[in-house]
């Protein structure tokens, strides 16, 4: 892991978050995530000169939408609602489904495993996000009379049930890894030897699984975003949906701004000539998973360099200095012939 | 074929049920004010409704009239079939043409290709989906030209559109696992012969080749048909389709919800179970999808 900040997918990646994280808290923390508005710009005699939606570039980074509000500010106010709500909900799955599945892979062929598997391949046909939406409507849509619950429960209430969809697939992958894992022949021999349970897992499994470990928790991550965009384009936004049931008819609006949740808010407009306010929380999705996979990647790079591999004394030494009877020494002189 | 392997098949879509059953009961386990405990009278008497399905109701949410599921539901039926089919069709057909294509390539190219394809991949579907309507809004300010139909608007729907967009992300994977197999199929002995033999390489791609690349490509056919529905989901919500999958998401009703979704996955089901029995039939290796 030494290297790991000489990879530049994972420094670009790891800067990207970073950068939007400490960006999204100075913004709560020093400007109370105040949204700026530009209503309408006059030119230096006083005459009115422009209305929102101003195009990005043009009055500000991002541009705005029709009321003025600067898109930019909605991005930023979003990030870490985005950010850290992935990686909870696919860090907790990774770690129940770790929970889960390597006991499982320990204990193989057991009748009521392979029902509950058959049981849960319903997930194959009908899609996570649907039953998220469906399980998670009455709490997460603002009722008549306000919400009852506070924004932290709501929020932790999502993040388990993300989670808990995305656990089954991946426990029944760590499952059979490990259990082909275990029918390895050295496997089994370590077994005779008297290797128990912490052993295997430690001295086997560890080395032989740990980056398919990571990619599942990045696939796990990129799940985690695809149901929450779902979610927001189904104006269930993350931490719950305000509803105005005033006179005016509003359409719904988030409350964290997460990216997902501003694209649905602006769904409506994608018939008008303002791409911008639809294309820039996309973008800003899709550049959150690559970064992801910049992460991984490079992690996964590192790991691969810094395995001990190759004995690097067999190269130093000489061949005049090695002593013929050391096992070695053939070694040597087989490469050398 | 032993008779408790017949057991185990007969038992099989008895579990798919019981998924589904959960799947449809779940709403009642929340409410506004968080968990709850619908109670075992609740889920029994969803069990009843179930039993009679042709008297079943479902309730608009927003304007609350009632209506017959039966026989409406079938226009979302084959609303959703068709765009299936469409998506299931283009993207196979141009992932197959493409590839052959590159069959021709240096392995540089290869490479490249294969690693664009897997980052494609990984990018929500939302984006695909939402790009290519904001590229034809784009397309109709510019020019002026409506060349599809954009949205459906309840008796006329869009269906051709739905299809091409919902056919982008299978044929990503259609194109990379396809790629990947020609490349294996290239160490094969069976084409050394053929080229030997002096057949020209389009020829040994599309006639010999191409068997043995449907039959493999045929045992990923559940994965491929889970990423479809996934997507479906959110075409059809996007493109304002009245197809299944928004059927299942707007109707909240447990016994509309699992009858609907029973009329939905069963015909895709069966359609899985017949890849497996021709597998079965060509190969004489038994595979469970």
């Amino acid at each position: 892991m030494k290297h790991i900040w000489k990879e530049p997918t994972f420094l670009l990646g790891f800067v990207f978050i970073a950068v939007m994280l400490i960006g999204s808290f100075a913004h709560a923390l020093f400007f109370d995530s105040m949204i700026p508005k530009t209503p309408f710009t006059y030119d230096e005699n006083g005459q009115l000169e422009g209305a929102p939606p101003f195009a990005p570039f043009d009055h500000s980074i991002l541009g705005t939408d029709m009321a003025g509000n600067h898109l930019f500010f909605y991005i930023l106010m979003g990030a870490k609602y985005t950010i850290l709500g992935t990686l909870a909900v696919a860090l907790l799955s990774f770690g129940l489904a770790f929970v889960i599945g390597i006991p499982l892979g320990f204990v193989q062929k057991i009748k009521f495993f392979q029902g509950f598997e058959q049981v849960i391949s319903v997930m194959y046909f009908i899609p996570a996000s649907l039953i998220a939406y469906k399980f998670l409507k009455p709490l997460m849509i603002e009722p008549y009379d306000g919400f009852p619950t506070t924004l932290a429960f709501r929020i932790t209430v999502e993040v388990i049930v993300l989670a808990l969809l995305l656990v089954p697939p991946a426990a029944i992958l760590m499952a059979n890894e490990t259990s082909e894992v275990l029918k390895k022949e050295y496997v089994t021999s370590s077994r005779v030897l008297g290797g128990r349970g912490w052993h295997l897992f430690r001295n086997h499994l560890i080395p032989q699984l740990k980056e398919s470990w990571l990619r599942l928790l990045l696939m796990q991550a990129i799940q985690a975003t695809l149901i929450l965009t779902h979610l927001g384009v189904f104006e269930m936004f993350f931490g719950g949906t305000h509803v105005v049931y005033g006179i005016v008819v509003e359409p719904p609006s988030p409350i964290t701004f997460d990216w997902a949740s501003i694209i649905g808010m602006y769904y409506d407009t994608i018939m008008t000539n303002m791409p911008w306010l639809i294309g820039v929380p996309l973008l800003f999705l899709v550049l959150f998973v690559l970064s992801l996979i910049g992460i991984t990647n490079g992690i996964q790079k590192s790991l691969r360099a810094s395995k001990p591999e190759k004995d690097h004394s067999f190269e130093d030494m000489e061949l005049k200095q090695a002593d013929p009877s050391d096992e070695k020494w053939f070694e040597l002189l087989k490469r050398n012939a | 074929m032993s008779l408790s392997y017949i057991f185990r098949e007969m038992l099989r879509p008895f579990y798919l049920l019981v998924g589904i059953f959960l799947v449809s009961i779940s709403p009642m386990f929340t409410s506004v004010s968080g968990l709850q405990w619908p109670g075992f009278q609740a889920i029994g008497e969803v069990l009843q409704k179930i039993m009679s399905p042709g008297s079943l109701i479902y309730t608009n949410p927003t304007s609350g009239v009632e209506r017959d599921l039966f026989p409406i539901i079938f226009k979302p039926f084959w609303s959703s079939m068709s765009v299936i089919g469409i998506a299931l069709i283009v993207s196979l057909t141009s992932a197959l043409f493409l590839s052959i294509l590159l069959r021709f390539v240096s392995g540089r190219l290869y490479k490249g290709i294969m690693s664009i394809a897997s980052i494609f991949q990984t990018i929500p579907d939302v984006v695909y989906v939402l790009v290519s309507q904001m590229f034809l809004v784009w397309v109709y300010i510019q020019t002026g030209v409506k060349f599809a139909k954009f949205t459906g608007t309840g008796t006329e729907e869009a269906l051709l559109l739905p299809g091409v967009v919902l056919s982008l992300l299978p044929f990503i994977y259609f194109l990379k696992t396809i790629l990947a197999m020609i490349k294996d199929e290239e160490g094969e002995p069976y084409v050394d012969l053929a080229a030997s033999k002096g057949l020209h390489k389009l020829r040994i791609v599309c006639v010999h080749m191409l068997r043995n690349l449907l039959v493999r490509l045929a045992y990923q056919s559940k994965f491929i048909i889970s990423l479809m529905i996934s997507n479906l989901l959110i075409v059809e919500y996007l493109f304002n389709n009245f197809g299944m999958t928004v059927f299942l998401l707007n109707y909240t009703q447990p016994p509309v919800f699992f009858v609907t979704a029973i009329l939905f996955f069963f015909p895709i089901y069966v359609g899985l179970k017949m890849i497996e029995g021709l597998l079965y039939l060509m190969t004489q290796q038994e595979v469970s999808l």
